[in-house]
């Protein structure tokens, strides 16, 4: 890999630098060493609105567990089994992946558990992100879920444990105060090729289906984004077009490193971008 | 005159927004109210002491204002345990100091005699039960930078392997444990979890699946 070279974190890249495999954590360091690397205030909010978040879901678990007066395994099947990460399996396996690390390490108590999910919540997982980054981060979406918080509830006895809360609003119903339109209209002729893409082959059923959909979601907006501009919130922006939105906030001659490449693959190929770096 | 009865349905009205100094004058109003034997019905009804009441009267004869939010006065109520027994502090500062020697020492042990593999593990027992005794020394006091430092250091200690370990991860344990301090500030917390972090170890274990996966050379979810 070349050295000085400057690169873009995708939201992938950036939390497998913190919980990924020794190899995986290994590889990155090998691609990001000696160069810049860049990331933006977007893939910071989808990494709070997932890593963050499900740490904050877990951790109320696991204190409303230690009141109870669980053990650690038990609690812990109360976090597999939570609410919230039913019909959610990508979701599940991304909080068992936060919390079941704790599980592994020996004579760890519930309280132990939940002393580390609570530093990893108040320092450790924003500091890591922001570890070795450019900072201030690219930022041409303004998404206002960048600056949500988790908020912090005092413990109401002495010794407790403090709680957190962390909520997102963002809809088509109530649209946040972001550059999201303006953003669209100014990337309206890679909204358009993007819409217009030729899918790679041979590719994936579940990949083909997940790109169709970006697709799709392309030419609504692209269609809307005069007479309706709402349709560019809420689920076109951040759950369907958020790939989208993380390569063209790129700049142009940067190459992209993530994990997801058979997403960003036949974007960056579209949007004659550099091929993504992938590892792992 | 107020009956008893509709003192008690009051008092336990207002009972669960009532504070230590609202509490006293609360049933101290209802006895003025009340008047000939009206501190003895009130605490008859609200159950609160007959001596408290009889506090809350005079409070109410003569009010004194209290600033921002103080429910007592200055100097009011226990004094802090510091106050109390002068030797506190210091005793607890030099079992912290103890216990980070002890850390420390265990540290140096586990670097020094790396190479044989048996004796590190020994080396690595020791190193994990200093960090446990510290931990549960300073376990009084969470929020300040130690204790969090030490979350962190506790576990990246106990969650790694002796056989992963290199002498990198056990030179960098060595100067973290030499910054712990009972005085330390939070810049000097976060330091020592980037360091512990850029010599690979982690609070966190890898999970089994994933090991078998790395193992199998399959690609990690």
């Amino acid at each position: 890999m070349p050295e000085n070279r400057t690169l873009y974190l995708e939201t992938t890249a950036t939390a497998d630098r913190i919980f990924g495999l020794p190899e995986t954590i290994e590889a990155l360091k090998q691609i990001c060493r000696s160069n810049v690397l860049l990331s933006s205030a977007y893939v910071w909010s989808e990494f709070r609105h997932t890593f963050i978040r499900d740490a904050v879901v877990c951790h109320t678990y696991l204190v409303n567990s230690l009141e109870v007066g669980d053990s650690l395994s038990v609690a812990l099947l109360r976090v597999r089994r939570a609410p919230e990460f039913r019909f959610r399996p990508r979701r599940a396996n991304r909080a068992w992946d936060i919390v079941a690390r704790l599980h592994d390490i020996p004579l760890l108590s519930l309280s132990d558990a939940i002393a580390q999910l609570e530093k990893d919540i108040r320092y450790s997982l924003c500091r890591l992100f922001f570890k070795g980054l450019q900072v201030p981060l690219l930022d041409t979406v303004a998404c206002k879920r960048t600056d949500e918080n988790p908020t912090e509830i005092p413990p109401s006895t002495t010794g407790g444990y403090a709680r957190f809360t962390m909520r997102s609003a963002c809809s088509k119903e109530s649209p946040p105060d972001c550059n999201i339109v303006t953003f669209w209209k100014r990337n309206k002729g890679d909204l358009s090729m993007v819409a217009a893409m030729t899918l790679p082959t041979p590719i994936k059923r579940e990949t083909r289906v997940e790109l169709e959909t970006m697709k799709a979601q392309a030419q609504k907006v692209l269609d809307a984004i005069d007479s309706d501009p709402g349709e560019c919130h809420g689920e076109g922006c951040y759950a369907v077009l958020s790939d989208l939105v993380i390569a063209l906030e790129c700049p142009p001659a940067v190459p992209i490193v993530t994990r997801n490449s058979r997403h960003f693959a036949p974007l960056c190929g579209a949007l004659s971008r550099p091929a993504p770096i992938s590892y792992g | 005159m107020v009956a008893g009865e509709q003192m008690k349905r009051v008092y336990e009205l207002l009972s669960p927004v009532l504070d230590e100094r609202t509490r006293r004058l609360v049933p101290a109003a209802m006895a003025l109210a009340s008047g000939h034997g009206g501190i003895a019905k009130a605490a008859r009804a609200t159950g609160v002491s007959r001596r408290a009441i009889g506090a809350g009267i005079t409070e109410l004869k003569h009010p004194q204002p209290l600033a921002g939010k103080r429910t007592r006065r200055p100097g009011g109520g226990r004094k802090p345990l510091t106050a109390r027994d002068t030797t506190v502090r210091g005793d607890l500062e030099r079992l912290v100091d103890r216990d980070i020697r002890d850390l420390k020492a265990a540290a140096e042990l586990l670097a020094k005699n790396f190479q044989d593999a048996l004796v590190r593990i020994n080396h690595h027992t020791e190193l994990c039960k200093a960090s446990r005794k510290l931990r549960e020394t300073v376990e009084g006091s969470r929020n300040t930078p130690l204790y969090w430092a030490l979350v962190d250091m506790d576990h990246c200690i106990r969650a790694s392997r002796p056989e992963d370990m290199t002498p990198g991860m056990a030179q960098t344990l060595v100067a973290c444990v030499e910054r712990l301090s009972p005085d330390m500030s939070e810049d000097e917390m976060l330091k020592i979890t980037d360091d512990l972090y850029d010599a690979g170890l982690r609070p966190w274990c890898v999970r089994k699946k994933s090991r078998r996966r790395a193992r199998t050379g399959l690609k990690p979810h």
